[in-house]
């Protein structure tokens, strides 16, 4: 009885906190990085919806019987499933560490995909540095390095180093970026997650590239409606969720600068 | 003519432009200077070294400065958001010359000869700003960082210039002060010391005490001519909102730099040889809001100091250099207090808003705090007489509120504050939302029916008095409470049945709730304080209080699946303390700061406790180690439970959760004792750089009978301005006994342990502290349990055993060639499932503790403050003569940690925090062949490393009337599991601790009125 009542209350804690809190896996495939920093004390808000494709468990309905029962086959195909993100991001300085100042963000995004479905939410924190500006002939290149984490699943974290440039012409800023992501070890793999040796201690990081590219538009400036929206697409390969590895998907960001 | 006339004017006019630029600084470049040493913002760059860099710059060039005079040029900022506030109603004058000032905030303006120069500064919506410049040999260009404090917004309706008029009043002003030595705060006592109000000379007393009165207001200037030392001048405002302003006039010797008044950032700082002290830390509560990640606890903060550790995510008690959480004192406005912790530690009472301070003593204990081995927390309550303070902050755990309103302006003031828990029904609005994301509403609604997440509430309301007699009067009530009812389901077809407490039968579903653990706690504490100032030299402070501290924890969910209980377990426990205290502080002998008191603690107690063990242990000491609850049980060096050897006895299912479930802690009883304790504390300055603190306790206890002597010694020397060098001795002694101990033993005398200390306080810059402390700790005549087990069960079944079957298997398994078991063995299988244990408690611990601590504390200027601390330690303990010292519970060597403050522009703010801690001892339980449990010699192995990382962004706001910032808090972003225990020698999870599992991120609010 005693143990059956810790183990409830434990359940339902976990249940409770895992809401609120935002466990994680795998990579992003949002981005919005146009190579252009914010300055100090700046903010930007960017909510992006889109769609992915991936490989889905669906089952088929062939037959439907007398009593209205529904048969099916199942088969894997490739499914284009709606994608969210939450992106945070705010100045800190103004020239550190590489001449173009420091920025801080956060993304949230889900669904992320696990397995045959559709996974929790993954978040994502990196620290991108500015670096200098070059101009062109009626233009100007903005470029910055960044890195960054996001939470994995207890075993480790994923890491990864990005490169994003963007070239600015009035209101219009086309961009692409490149990260490289070390990912962090799938726990749903059984064998990876309770070795001999014990519990969630077994490391299997996988390598893979993203690649991003977009254009931000700058909006005049109106109340309520955004400052920024920026279409994108986007590739992660190798992708083992998607079909041939390769990993796409495209994107909007609704982007409020100043929001909060 | 004319025209080569003017073309050599041109030129003329042309090199004194370029000369004046290549001599002057101009704010615009000292501003760029400035980004560059730490991307700073506009107007906040106090510096010393920006000074100096300026001096040194332009020093090659002071006989064309000396032509063209001294250049006192500034930055104009608020002091809140650290911004040119951009008004276009600011007047800056340089003794009395008005400057004109750009649209940055910046002027600069020349001045003539003179040794002093003033800088004043009157705005639209500001306190007057007022800055005496002193004129050094070397220097030529002065900046001035302007921070204009804001006004009330009360306060600022049809005012334009805040100063008050140079007019006569009815009412003649009464000045009073005193003269003082800045290296140490004394009062100088120096012949030939002259003091000038403007023009005329003041009598000053030996003790350089002086009183002036004056029917002029406005604005005066004082002067002082103290025979080697510094002429100062200090000029004063004299407003109708005080007519008895108190005034401390403080210089230098001639020859020391002057460390205050100076136009750079030390002019900030108290200097060295005054702040520092052998292992105090002390926290404003800007720094413990501005901390991430303590859940508005002050008390968390304490585990980011160097030497303090925390057993887990879920308890604010602080670990003190190794120290048993029981060995630490939390002291409230001089009352120490009977464990205010909510959940045997879960959090503490105090509330964030309501307080000023907050400090941490590790060693060199003041004389008038007591019942403290390992440290001393003392925190200081806020006061405000002279205006209305709202203070709240909500977040998605908690809230909190503070109200303080004047009922007479300076006279009479009400406050107020609670702050409470709502985490019962956050988790069932999240359950809902986690049902019906996942359409598992029944299962949810069940849990919700069932899960009671335990909750808190604190309140407590004051009256501050300040009389004409000079008495400064509080008086407190302060209420804390703990209410949780936990249920758990079973299921049941019938419906009549009630639970424990007549209730709570769902006969539709077929659940039955039945409560599980009903935990009540409270705690009152009413109390009045009084000070006088008797006269210029005497403080002295009265303090009565009563304390009452209770507890009703029932468990019914322990009923008779556990051996040896035949009622519902419970731990009803109240504790009645009076305090009396009277205290007083003298100056009245040259260089001597003498503390004086007696103290009185009535205290009754009344306990009920049949507990298990475990529970017994969480309830009092929030003793989260599993390890600790079988206690000494196992003796020096463990115990192998031999398995179903003994399976004929009835002992065939033995775990470690059986021996657990077995284990209860009972007493039951009244205690009722008296304490009078007398102090005596002398800070002498015996020189200019050398100062002594001397102090001894005497106490007296009726609990065990006892008179002892506390004497204990503390040095500073100065080597000079910005380096000291510390130590301390003392012996501190500990009889505030749990009830446990108290009640189970035959006599007890107090705990005791030696502190030893040196270390060196370092100002490596006019914002970069740093110190170090060695220390080495003795502890003796610790408290030690002893469990003895009851064979008188093995016994009589043995002798009622007619038919000798369990004799005989007795005799076979001694007897056994394959697996023999001795006697021992048997009973030791026996009594650990079925055992009766019986604790009793003697003084016959020890313990060693010593290491070293760091910390570099920064604060260059309000947008950014921080430290990082280390500590390299061990803390051993020996429970009885003889047996082996093993590492203290909850002992950690190493520790790491960074807390950083910045504040961006727009009123952005980034607070961050890393802790790195080295793993908790524990005690090995490991099995061995198919059931037999073998447990380890206690706290031979250590944990894996804890460590993890938090952050905070906010944003500033501000409303008509109020001040405000939303913020974000992350906890563990990265994810670490430190709810898994591992040895840190590698291998799987041994065990958990209630550490944060994973990402956390939550919301809320704090506002200022």
């Amino acid at each position: 009885m005693f143990h059956t009542f810790v183990r409830r209350c434990l359940v339902a804690i976990i249940l409770g906190i895992t809401v609120l809190a935002i466990p994680g896996c795998f990579f992003s495939a949002h981005s919005y990085n146009n190579g252009k920093l914010l300055n100090p004390g700046e903010n930007e808000v960017t909510i992006g919806v889109g769609a992915r494709k991936f490989t889905d468990y669906v089952i088929l309905p062939v037959y439907v019987g007398a009593a209205r029962q529904t048969f099916g086959l199942g088969s894997y195909r490739a499914v284009w499933k709606p994608s969210y993100c939450l992106d945070y991001r705010l100045g800190v300085l103004p020239k550190r560490p590489f001449g173009r100042g420091l920025e801080v963000g956060m993304l949230l995004e889900w669904p992320t995909q696990y397995g045959e479905g559709l996974g929790p939410p993954l978040t994502e924190f990196d620290f991108r540095c500015g670096l200098p500006l070059l101009a062109l002939s009626q233009s100007i290149y903005h470029h910055n390095v960044s890195l960054g984490w996001n939470a994995g699943a207890w075993v480790d974290n994923g890491f990864f180093a990005e490169y994003a440039a963007g070239i600015e012409y009035k209101y219009l800023l086309p961009y692409a970026n490149v990260r490289i992501n070390l990912l962090s070890t799938d726990v749903a793999d059984n064998s990876t997650a309770i070795s001999e040796a014990g519990f969630l201690d077994r490391h299997d990081q996988k390598v893979n590239i993203r690649i991003v590219a977009g254009m931000s538009i700058f909006l005049p400036s109106m109340p309520f409606l955004p400052d920024i929206v920026t279409p994108e697409v986007s590739l992660c390969t190798p992708n083992w969720q998607a079909p041939g590895n390769v990993g796409f998907s495209w994107h909007i960001g609704l982007g409020w600068c100043h929001g909060i | 003519m004319e025209s080569k006339r003017n073309f050599f004017g041109l030129i003329l006019i042309l090199c004194c432009m370029v000369f004046a630029e290549s001599t002057i600084v101009t704010p615009e470049a000292m501003q760029f200077n400035m980004e560059d040493l730490g991307d700073a913002q506009l107007g906040v760059q106090d510096s010393l070294a920006i000074n100096d860099s300026i001096t040194t710059a332009h020093s090659s060039n002071s006989s064309v400065e000396a032509e063209s005079g001294i250049v006192i040029g500034g930055a104009i900022i608020d002091s809140l958001t650290s911004v040119f506030p951009q008004s276009d109603r600011i007047f800056v004058t340089i003794d009395s010359f008005s400057v004109n000032v750009d649209s940055t905030g910046n002027f600069e303006g020349r001045v003539g000869s003179g040794l002093v120069h003033f800088v004043e500064i009157s705005a639209f919506g500001y306190e007057h700003f007022s800055k005496m410049i002193q004129i050094a040999d070397s220097k030529l260009y002065y900046f001035v960082t302007c921070a204009l404090v804001p006004l009330k917004q009360a306060e600022t309706k049809n005012v334009r210039v805040t100063e008050e008029p140079r007019v006569s009043a009815k009412i003649p002003w009464t000045i009073s002060g005193s003269i003082t030595n800045a290296a140490n705060d004394l009062a100088l006592s120096i012949d030939g010391m002259v003091l000038y109000f403007d023009s005329t000379i003041i009598p000053v007393s030996k003790a350089s005490a002086f009183k002036i009165q004056t029917y002029i207001g406005g604005r005066h200037v004082f002067r002082v001519v103290v025979p080697g030392y510094k002429e100062i001048f200090e000029p004063i405002v004299l407003g109708n909102a005080d007519k008895q302003p108190y005034v401390t006039l403080s210089t230098t010797k001639i020859g020391e730099r002057a460390i205050r008044r100076e136009i750079n950032v030390s002019a900030k700082r108290e200097a060295l040889h005054v702040t520092s002290s052998v292992a105090k830390t002390t926290i404003s509560q800007k720094e413990l809001i501005r901390t991430v990640a303590t859940t508005n606890d002050p008390l968390r903060v304490l585990q980011t100091l160097p030497g303090v550790a925390a057993q887990s995510d879920m308890s604010a008690q602080p670990i003190i250099r190794g120290g048993d959480p029981l060995e630490s004192r939390i002291i409230m406005d001089g009352l120490s207090l009977i464990q205010p912790y909510h959940y045997g530690g879960v959090r503490s009472t105090a509330n964030q808003l309501a307080m000023k301070s907050l400090t941490l003593y590790k060693s060199g204990f003041p004389a008038q705090y007591y019942n403290a081995q390992s440290g001393l927390v003392v925190l200081e309550s806020r006061r405000d007489l002279d205006s209305t303070v709202f203070d709240f902050d909500l977040n998605m755990l908690q809230g909190g509120a503070y109200l303080s309103v004047p009922l007479n302006k300076e006279r009479i003031a009400l406050n107020a504050s609670a702050q409470g828990s709502w985490q019962d029904f956050i988790f069932k609005r999240v359950l809902d939302v986690a049902g019906s994301m996942q359409g598992e509403m029944q299962y949810v609604n069940e849990f919700k029916k069932t899960i009671n997440l335990p909750d808190y509430r604190d309140a407590s309301i004051g009256l501050d008095f300040r009389t004409p007699q000079g008495v400064d009067l509080t008086v407190k009530e302060i209420f804390n409470s703990d209410l949780s009812k936990l249920t758990s389901p079973s299921y049941t077809s019938d419906s009549s049945v009630t639970d424990s407490f007549g209730t709570l039968v769902n006969p539709t579903s077929g659940i039955k709730t039945d409560t599980s653990l009903y935990y009540r706690s409270y705690y009152n504490i009413l109390f009045a304080k009084a000070q006088k100032t008797i006269d210029m030299h005497r403080l002295g402070t009265l303090t009565a209080a009563w304390q009452k501290r209770w507890w009703n924890v029932s468990v019914p969910f322990l009923d008779d699946d556990f051996v040896g209980t035949t009622s519902i377990p419970r731990y009803d426990v109240s504790i009645d303390i009076v305090n009396l205290a009277a205290g007083l502080i003298s100056t009245r002998w040259a260089n001597h700061v003498v503390n004086s008191g007696i103290q009185l603690d009535m205290s009754y107690s009344r306990f009920n406790v049949d507990m298990l063990r475990a529970l017994h242990q969480l309830i009092v000491e929030g003793n989260s180690n599993y390890a600790d609850y079988i206690g000494p049980l196992t003796g020096d060096s463990g115990a192998v439970y031999t398995g179903n050897d003994a399976g004929n006895f009835g002992a065939n299912d033995l775990f470690f959760g059986s021996i657990l479930a077995g284990m209860y802690t009972r007493y039951k009883g009244t205690s009722t004792s008296l304490g009078v304790n007398g102090y005596i504390q002398d800070e002498w300055h015996a020189t200019d750089r050398l100062a002594l603190s001397w102090g001894m306790r005497l106490e007296f206890s009726s609990a065990d009978a006892t008179l002892m002597p506390s004497p204990r010694v503390c040095a500073k020397y100065s080597l000079n301005e910005t380096h000291e060098l510390i130590g301390a001795l003392g012996m501190y002694t500990q009889n505030n006994y749990d009830l446990a101990s108290l009640a189970l033993s035959d006599q007890l005398k107090p705990e005791k342990v030696w502190h030893a200390s040196i270390g060196e306080e370092r100002r490596l810059l006019p914002w970069l502290t740093h110190k170090v402390d060695i220390y080495g700790k003795y502890y003796f005549d610790l408290t030690s349990e002893f469990i003895t087990q009851d064979f008188s069960d093995f016994v009589n079944r043995l002798i009622s055993d007619t038919t000798g079957e369990l004799l005989q298997q007795y005799i076979l398994r001694v007897n056994d060639p394959n697996n023999p078991m001795t006697t021992e063995e048997i009973i030791h299988q026996i009594t650990g499932k079925d055992g009766i244990y019986t604790s009793t408690f003697e003084n016959s611990g020890k313990g060693v503790a010593y290491g070293i601590d760091y910390m570099l504390r920064y604060n260059p200027a309000d947008f950014w403050s921080g430290w990082i601390s280390a500590s390299l330690g061990n803390s051993i303990r020996q429970r009885n003569p003889g047996w082996r010292w093993h590492d203290s519970p909850f002992s950690r060597p190493l520790l790491l940690y960074l807390v950083n403050y910045y504040r961006l522009p727009r009123k952005y703010e980034i607070a961050v925090k890393y802790r790195f801690m080295s793993g908790v001892p524990y005690t090995e339980f490991s099995t061995k062949g198919d059931s037999a449990l073998v447990i380890g010699p206690y706290n031979n192995k250590r944990y894996a490393p804890y460590h993890r990382f938090d952050f905070k962004i906010s944003k500033g706001f501000e409303l008509k009337h109020s001040s405000g910032h939303l913020y974000l808090e992350v906890w563990n972003p990265t994810n670490v599991p430190n709810f898994l225990l591992r040895d840190r020698k590698g291998g799987g999870a041994q065990s958990f601790a209630m550490n944060w599992p994973i990402p956390f991120i939550y919301l809320g609010i704090d506002l200022k009125f």
